[in-house]
């Protein structure tokens, strides 16, 4: 077959090179198990163009002021608009094939994509997560107290994001982020997303071909975990900084190439809960509220993110009248589960066989658990009769959650560890109680329990503050021997 | 014909039916020739019937069963896909909370284990039981199961309740499969070297007794590194401290010091699993060298006992007609390419006999001359749609997951759906002669197919649990 008819059964997922479009040389990806095979560029016979060697061509991103950067940015946000934006249409379309959430809740993301590079929103960014003035130029800070002046600069570096796929929205975030520290990045798309990230870097280069921002952001796709490739590309001389967005696998791979001159910034994998205090059975509008939140939690994005609750712990009390106001509280939940909009809650694009195994096999414990829901794959409610999680917790997704009823707070501070990112809470003082000690044991974020899908860009992230971490920070110490004793004169 | 004379010929196949699913092995003659040479046809009818038989005979004796049947709406059984739906998943012998196990609740635990068979096991005292290995013991002791449990790698065990009778069963089944293998099968004593421990609840130590019983006739004959039980506490325990470490939260895990100076013990005992192997060889070697053997387990068992004896310099240890039976094994671990050379080169033998099976079937499907697993007519095959779970076709050469019924299975429900992927041609017979029906090429694992193509997500889902997890901890 020749190489255009293949192209015209399957899509191609081009790769960019600071500024330049390239497809050709392509190879087949993907198509295990039901999944879309695409096309892509063979990214071994562009290995020695996919890193930047030089890092002094950075300095091309020094011409332009934070001002520039952010007008910049807002004609690209402009034009991510996929109304009119061809790229961004195919790259929907086809996306809907790829992502593990469904079309409507893919057009959502789709929808607000430009929204990031808004003026507003990368000024917030940018002031939250370095503080402008470090961007724009050396800042003095206060002498230090040995009389050392100092100034201090964030420098961009050169970059290697392996994003996550199951939002479109980090492909759009990884590329604001390196406008904002100058740095150049290169994106490897993972098979679940192949086409977002590539989709708003020809967009850059339909808005200006020969921008600095243009041209300091490469696109890319290759099996993760190809040896021969990243033996090669991960190497101090070629990146500085790899940003692992999840997946273990991914990681794992990568941390066999981590030496000095080569740091890895991880977001790992992790999973969320919520927490609910008594007061949630104040009053048959209380519940109403804690159920519709808590299906927000955990059937918002259709459960694909680290950000979804999973298990629920709820002080419901653990006798007969505490698990029965449980059984209304599931009950009410899974009801308010239907109603989420379809922008970000759907049935689930395809219900795990191994998961629905589980959960039908609780359908004959029901002396111990009580399954509403799940019948037609839409996802369910899982109620435990006694104070226990399931113990396929980890595996809980497609809009399935597991509630957990507890006598007193205590018992949920348990359920926070290494893997915890949000937890959900309810009522909002009750954070006030629980929010030290979990976060001790490993929360790392606390949200108003509905909310687990909503917040900001502009904030640390699973407990680290990565955009600071993906800069160089420099500094210039200025010492005077009259001020500061010189080591020479040291006794 | 008469419909009176229908009417017996209906009766006769189910007598049939019976006699063939009560005892396949001495149905068959305790031949393995017999046993494959049926003609498919007649195989698929006596198959029905008994299918028919069992689902009659226990739908209102295992309470899980009835209870899937009635949601599934089968009363009875037509075809054999109409059984389909009443197929166990895996999920079904771990359906009970983690907490139960951890609070020793074993009165709870019974409840749970006699809605999977026929025994009733709520009169058991199990009261007094403070560990999982006391409860087995009385378990053991006061009813007709041997339960076998798994690893236990989630917090919970499988418990699966197989009854001794069926224990004995399969393991005559076995013999008949090793005898049919010697020149002269009145000759037949065999040796068993383990190179582990003699006794324990995981499926492939309860057969250990069995073997003894019915494949080498007597205690003396069986070696094990280790005499004594493997603690299914201390497994447990391991895998609860595996996972409270990868978790980072090890400390907040309530165990009892008693049961974690064991699992040092037993932690101990691996690592110097090396040094006393060496020793066990030694005196083993100087008894057995030359001697016919049986081995059945894992590979990994059997390729560390081929290491091991290959290390000291020795090679064609044992007499030549030695029968060792391996199979798939030790999950997640990817066997070295010449772990089968090695073996063969250390005992002496020609080849490995490679069996497939699981716990849940009490069914080996074993490989033959050409290389191909052929079907025990005591279990019948059936692919399903991977997606929906419906039975593909039964013509053809056809890939699906497997599932079985196990005829054989008389006090638990012997449908079960594997984890597994296969092919199999249902048309044209295999070059070997058997006239059995055969799985074409590989055997693959769905879970490990899954999440192999690069699809990253920030949530810590399953699999990447447990690629960290056992990425950063090795047991077992």
């Amino acid at each position: 077959m020749t190489e255009s008819a293949i192209k015209a059964l399957r899509p191609v997922a081009n790769m960019v090179i600071r500024g330049q479009i390239i497809s050709d040389n392509l190879v087949e990806f993907g198509g295990r198990g039901g999944d879309l095979s695409f096309l892509a560029p063979d990214a071994h016979q562009y290995l020695d163009r996919l890193p930047m060697g030089n890092p002094g061509k950075l300095s091309e991103l020094y011409e332009l002021s934070f001002d520039d950067i952010v007008d910049y940015l807002s004609k690209v946000g402009d034009a991510l608009d996929v109304s009119t934006n061809e790229h961004l249409q195919q790259a929907r379309e086809l996306s809907y094939l790829t992502a593990p959430t469904t079309p409507s809740i893919v057009d959502a993301s789709y929808a607000d994509l430009g929204s990031f590079f808004q003026p507003d929103a990368v000024r917030e960014d940018a002031e939250s997560q370095i503080g402008i003035k470090y961007l724009e130029g050396w800042v003095e800070e206060q002498p230090r107290r040995n009389g050392m002046r100092l100034k201090v600069r964030c420098f961009g570096a050169r970059t290697l994001h392996i994003v996550a796929g199951n939002a479109p929205a980090i492909s759009a975030l990884s590329i604001i982020r390196n406008a904002i520290l100058r740095s150049d990045a290169l994106i490897k798309t993972p098979s679940n997303d192949p086409f977002t990230a590539l989709a708003i870097a020809q967009t850059m280069i339909d808005v200006d071909p020969q921008h600095p921002i243009t041209k300091h952001l490469s696109v890319a796709y290759w099996r993760g975990g190809d040896t021969v490739l990243e033996e090669k590309l991960y190497q101090p001389h070629n990146v500085e900084k790899i940003i692992a967005w999840g997946g273990y696998a991914s990681v794992k791979h990568v941390t066999q190439y981590i030496q000095p001159g080569l740091e890895l910034i991880s977001l790992d994998p992790k999973r969320s809960i919520s927490i609910i205090g008594k007061e949630a059975f104040d009053s048959e509008s209380a519940m109403q509220d804690v159920a519709l939140r808590l299906a927000s939690d955990f059937g918002g994005m259709n459960q694909v993110g680290c950000v979804n609750a999973r298990v629920v712990y709820v002080q419901s009390g653990t006798d007969e009248a505490g698990i029965e106001q449980l059984n209304q509280l599931g009950q009410m939940t899974y009801d308010a589960l239907a109603k989420l909009p379809a922008s970000i809650s759907t049935k689930p694009k395809a219900y795990d066989n191994e998961l629905r195994a589980h959960v039908d096999a609780l359908r004959f414990s029901e002396d111990w658990y009580r399954v509403i829901g799940g019948e037609d794959d839409e996802g369910a409610v899982i109620v435990s009769q006694i104070p226990d999680a399931v113990d396929f917790a980890t595996k809980l997704d497609h809009r399935t959650a597991n509630l957990v009823p507890i006598d007193s707070i205590d018992e949920a501070t348990a359920a926070a560890n290494a893997y915890t990112q949000t937890v959900g809470v309810y009522p909002e003082d009750l954070k006030d109680d629980i929010g030290d000690l979990l976060s001790l044991y490993g929360a790392q974020r606390f949200v108003s329990l509905g909310y687990a899908i909503s917040g900001t860009t502009a904030a640390p992230q699973d407990g680290i503050e990565p955009v600071r971490r993906m800069a160089k920070w420099i500094t210039n110490e200025i010492s005077e021997t009259g001020v500061v004793t010189p080591p020479w004169q040291w006794d | 014909m008469s419909s009176t004379s229908l009417q017996i010929t209906a009766d006769n196949l189910q007598q049939e039916a019976i006699r063939f699913c009560s005892d396949t092995d001495a149905y068959f003659g305790s031949s393995d020739e017999n046993l494959h040479g049926m003609p498919r046809d007649r195989l698929a009818a006596l198959q029905l019937a008994a299918l028919k038989y069992r689902f009659e005979d226990l739908k209102d004796r295992i309470p899980m069963l009835q209870q899937l049947a009635s949601r599934q709406n089968i009363a009875s059984l037509e075809t054999l896909e109409d059984v389909v739906p009443i197929l166990f998943e895996h999920t079904m012998y771990k359906s009970y909370p983690p907490m139960l196990l951890e609070k020793n609740r074993f009165a709870d635990i019974n409840k749970f284990i006699s809605r999977l068979t026929t025994y009733d096991l709520s009169t058991i005292d199990v009261s007094e039981c403070q560990s999982i290995d006391e409860w087995i013991e009385v378990m053991d002791r006061k009813s007709e199961l041997e339960i076998c449990h798994s690893s236990g790698t989630s917090g919970t065990m499988s418990f699966l309740p197989t009854s001794k009778k069926e224990w004995d069963k399969f393991t005559r089944g076995t013999r008949t499969t090793v005898r049919s293998r010697l020149a002269d099968p009145d000759d037949n004593e065999f040796y068993c070297i383990y190179p582990y421990y003699r006794d324990g609840a995981s499926s492939h130590l309860r057969i250990n007794n069995y073997c003894i019983k019915h494949i080498l006739g007597d205690e003396s004959r069986f070696y094990s590194a280790y005499p004594g039980w493997m603690s299914s506490d201390v497994l447990y325990l391991a895998a609860k401290v595996r996972a409270a470490k990868a978790n980072g939260e090890l400390d907040r895990v309530n165990i009892n010091p008693a049961l974690m100076q064991r699992l040092r013990e037993f932690e101990e005992l691996q690592q110097n699993m090396p040094a006393h192997l060496d020793t066990f060889f030694e005196h083993v070697m100087e008894e057995l060298r030359g001697k016919r053997v049986y081995f059945g387990g894992t590979w990994n068992l059997l390729h560390k006992l081929a290491e091991q004896g290959l290390k000291m310099g020795e090679e064609a240890m044992f007499a030549p007609d030695s029968v060792i039976i391996s199979g798939g094994g030790a999950k997640g671990v990817t066997p070295p390419e010449n772990w089968q050379e090695d073996v063969c080169r250390f005992f002496g033998i020609e080849r490995i006999l490679m069996g497939y099976g699981m716990s849940e079937v009490q069914q080996m499907h074993y490989q033959c001359e050409q290389g191909r697993y052929h079907f025990a007519p005591g279990a019948i095959p059936f692919l399903l749609d991977p997606d929906t779970s419906e039975p593909l076709p039964r013509s053809g050469t056809v890939t699906g997951r497997a599932a079985f019924f196990d005829l054989t299975a008389e006090t638990r429900w012997g449908g079960f759906i594997t984890g597994d992927e296969l092919t199999i041609n249902w048309e044209t017979p295999c070059a070997c002669g058997r006239q059995s029906y055969f799985i074409e090429g590989e055997i693959e694992r769905y879970s490990e197919k899954q999440g192999g193509d690069d699809k990253i997500s920030c949530a810590a889902t399953e699999n990447a649990h447990k690629e960290a997890m056992d990425f950063l901890t090795h047991f077992e």
